[in-house]
């Protein structure tokens, strides 16, 4: 049960106003004149005024009115499952799963050992199944995700809830990262329990065709980084990247794909396949008339890395507009999304779903030449939003204390829950007891004016 | 006619017809009045008749003479009563219905009515707010409704001193008379006692009539209740069942203690009840009273 107006539970209070009635009150609700008091003992009546109170039932119902009078205005909610399911199902929810290579090692209570990941999956899954609408990003870095979360529910009407389902390893995530969420954002924080790392993790890093290799080791005081150079790496798969171009930018387009491969350390992943579309959606108007926009959780990390990658950044600020398509797309209206903006706010890199090369695969359009030096960055950003190279931070051992990820989860905005309820509270079932309560108070004040009339009349008979 | 219950008794505002009622009711049930003065006075002598009591032959007069003469006396005019009736602020209780008050002036205009009836004199005296209000003890019907016009126009209210109302109200009679006290006896116990006892030992035929109400003889009240004194005003809280047989046996106890008090003193003593007719109590005081005179009144009778 919640109270959603708590201070009025100051009026419980209140409760003392009957006692004293009943306490002080008695010298002036039954004055019998009487002849003469030389008959009546003095000494039974100090004790009579000081210890009892009389009418205990009427004193116990008129404690109940001012009981249920008061809970009621505190206006409480019962929260029962039902409750809880419909709440959750008027809200709009991002959930941000973290796969970063702590995440792959398995749970610590799991029979299977299943890796954390599948179990951050299926929460995941679980929490979007329970919001009205929902979106799932997929990401090694959920502090970096956090923007484009925010940007997603603040085109939805309903409340907003964002949801990071994560082992919380200490950098996933802080204090500056979360003060960006609206006040009116609720935070959901699900940790998913891993197995202490007690084993060397490896790190192998991409320099052309060459690896370089970061070894580390852990314990619970300190960790140290061995670093050597590594096998050669095969090169990626075709399948990984695909550029697609007009026939007149194809040479500069593969001589941008080189120049990128080679500055780039990151090698992309299978099961991400990805195609770079030169030229702008006009050009291919068969490819891009299917085009859906971007919904799986891989989609959605690459968009979050791509956003927040610093040389991609810097490329777009001060590109050259080369077309008229400049305006962010509307949420619903389009299947592009917008990955980089120049400083005057034109976007510069769309993003969208497409069949290409028999796959589904993110398409990425800068709208740009293809010799350019955005055109460059995004194929370089692109490998290494795709690539699932671990970290050097995925060492650390320690997470963050449970009190703290408590101190950063809210709930959605009140109002909108009342909203979203219907507005109600349980008070009106109080206040009907109340109203019964009053009922039952006049009853028994008149019952006994009665019995005391009849019983004066009887005596008056005898 | 019918009887004077106590709720007709409290509906009826015409004083001297309440008591014309009781008075009347009296006497269709054979009842006459046993107040009756000293004054029988020796009017002949006659010839002694076998049957005639011995008590009134005439022993001096056969010693001179050695006949037998019976004396014949004359019953004189009047007997003088006064009516000391207490206006005392206890006497409104209960404040709903008869009050004792009310039930006291029935009594006393009753017992006027029945004095003046027979042609004696009757007077009355009281005490309102410290000071006597009275009428002088006189014969005749323009004084009886005099008189009862007066108590009619009595409200009960504040304290009295009884034993300065009776010592006035004794000493306003200028002969041997009768003097009826009719009031709840709460105030000055000892003094009022005194007085009475006095009344008495100067001749005068004194009787003490003890109002009281059933609640207050009963006191059956429950539950907590605050009692305010009807004539100081104090208030006092009590749990009345607590208290309720303490204040029985204090009620008793002073009751008893008036009753004994004042037959030890030669004063004649009724409780009355504001719960039983006026008529009714009034007949049993009277049958009571006329048994304890049955002698005299009977030498009287025959002798008339």
């Amino acid at each position: 049960m919640i109270w959603q107006n708590p201070w009025a539970l100051l009026g419980i209070l209140a409760l003392g106003v009957p006692i004293l009635i009943h306490l002080l009150g008695r010298s002036s609700a039954r004055i019998t004149r009487f002849p003469t008091l030389r008959f009546v003992q003095a000494s039974r009546l100090m004790a009579t005024r000081r210890t009892r109170l009389s009418d205990l039932g009427l004193l116990a119902v008129r404690m109940g009115i001012i009981a249920a009078a008061v809970a009621a205005l505190a206006m409480p909610l019962l929260l029962t499952a039902e409750r809880q399911r419909e709440g959750g199902r008027s809200v709009a929810r991002v959930i941000i799963v973290d796969t970063s290579e702590s995440m792959r090692r398995p749970a610590p209570d799991g029979t299977a050992r299943a890796p954390a990941l599948e179990i951050a999956r299926l929460t995941a899954q679980r929490l979007a199944s329970e919001a009205a609408t929902s979106a799932i990003i997929e990401t090694a870095a959920p502090a970096d995700a956090l923007e484009g979360a925010l940007a997603w529910l603040a085109t939805r009407n309903v409340r907003a809830e964002l949801v990071i389902v994560s082992d919380f390893q200490v950098g996933a995530v802080d204090s500056v990262d979360l003060a960006a969420v609206p006040g009116d954002v609720g935070v959901g924080l699900a940790r998913i329990d891993v197995e202490a790392n007690r084993d060397t993790v490896e790190v192998t890093m991409r320099q052309g065709n060459a690896a370089i290799v970061a070894r580390g080791s852990v314990d619970s005081t300190r960790s140290a980084v061995e670093w050597s150079l590594g096998n050669a790496l095969a090169p990626a798969g075709r399948d990984s990247l695909v550029i697609i171009a007009h026939e007149r930018d194809r040479a500069e387009a593969i001589a941008v794909h080189a120049a990128a491969r080679s500055i780039t350390t990151a090698t992309p992943a299978t099961g991400r396949p990805i195609a770079i579309v030169f030229g702008g959606p006009a050009l291919f108007p068969e490819l891009l008339d299917a085009a859906k926009p971007p919904n799986l959780p891989w989609q959605g990390d690459i968009l979050v890395r791509l956003r927040s990658d610093p040389q991609l950044i810097a490329a777009a600020s001060n590109a050259y507009v080369q077309d008229d398509v400049t305006s962010e797309p509307g949420p619903g209206a389009t299947p592009y999304v917008s990955v980089a903006r120049t400083d005057d706010g034109f976007t510069v890199v769309l993003a969208t779903t497409g069949t290409v090369d028999g796959a589904e695969r993110l398409i990425l359009i800068p709208v740009a030449p293809a010799g350019s030096l955005l055109s460059a960055a995004v194929i370089s950003a692109a490998l290494r939003a795709s690539s699932d190279v671990r970290a050097i931070g995925e060492i650390e051992p320690a997470t963050l204390a449970e009190a703290t990820l408590a101190r950063w989860r809210r709930e959605p905005a009140a109002d909108a829950a009342a909203d979203a309820r219907g507005g109600g509270s349980d008070g009106r079932w109080l206040w009907g007891l109340a109203l019964v309560l009053l009922a039952v108070e006049t009853w028994m004040r008149r019952a006994r004016r009665t019995s005391a009339a009849q019983e004066m009349v009887r005596e008056r008979a005898a | 006619m019918s009887s004077l219950s106590p709720a007709v008794a409290a509906a009826v505002d015409d004083l001297e017809l309440a008591a014309r009622v009781v008075v009347e009711g009296l006497r269709a049930g054979g009842h006459r009045s046993p107040f009756h003065g000293y004054s029988a006075e020796f009017q002949q002598h006659r010839p002694y008749r076998a049957g005639d009591d011995l008590k009134y032959l005439d022993w001096k007069l056969l010693a001179r003479t050695d006949r037998l003469y019976s004396k014949q006396f004359r019953e004189t005019t009047s007997m003088s009563a006064m009516i000391v009736l207490d206006a005392s602020a206890s006497m409104a209780f209960p404040e709903d219905g008869l009050s004792k008050f009310r039930y006291a002036s029935i009594i006393a205009a009753s017992l006027a009515y029945l004095i003046s009836a027979q042609g004696d004199a009757v007077g009355l005296m009281t005490m309102t707010d410290g000071a006597f209000s009275y009428v002088p003890a006189k014969s005749g019907r323009p004084h009886l409704r005099s008189l009862i016009a007066r108590m009619d126009g009595l409200a009960p209210r504040g304290a009295w001193e009884p034993e300065r109302a009776i010592a006035r109200g004794a000493e306003l009679l200028k002969r041997r008379g009768v003097v009826v006290v009719i009031s709840d006896f709460y105030d000055a116990e000892d003094a009022t006692r005194r007085e009475l006892r006095r009344a008495a030992r100067r001749g005068h035929d004194v009787t003490m009539l003890q109002v009281m109400s059933p609640e207050e003889l009963r006191f059956s009240y429950s539950g907590g209740l605050e009692l305010e004194d009807l004539e100081s005003g104090e208030r006092r809280l009590v749990d009345s069942t607590a208290v309720q047989e303490s204040y029985r046996a204090a009620v008793a106890e002073f009751l008893e203690r008036c009753r004994t008090l004042a037959h030890r003193d030669g004063v004649d003593y009724s409780l009355m009840s504001t719960g039983a007719p006026p008529e009714r109590v009034l007949r049993d005081y009277l049958v009571r009273r006329g048994a304890k005179h049955q002698s005299g009144h009977a030498a009287l009778k025959e002798l008339r």
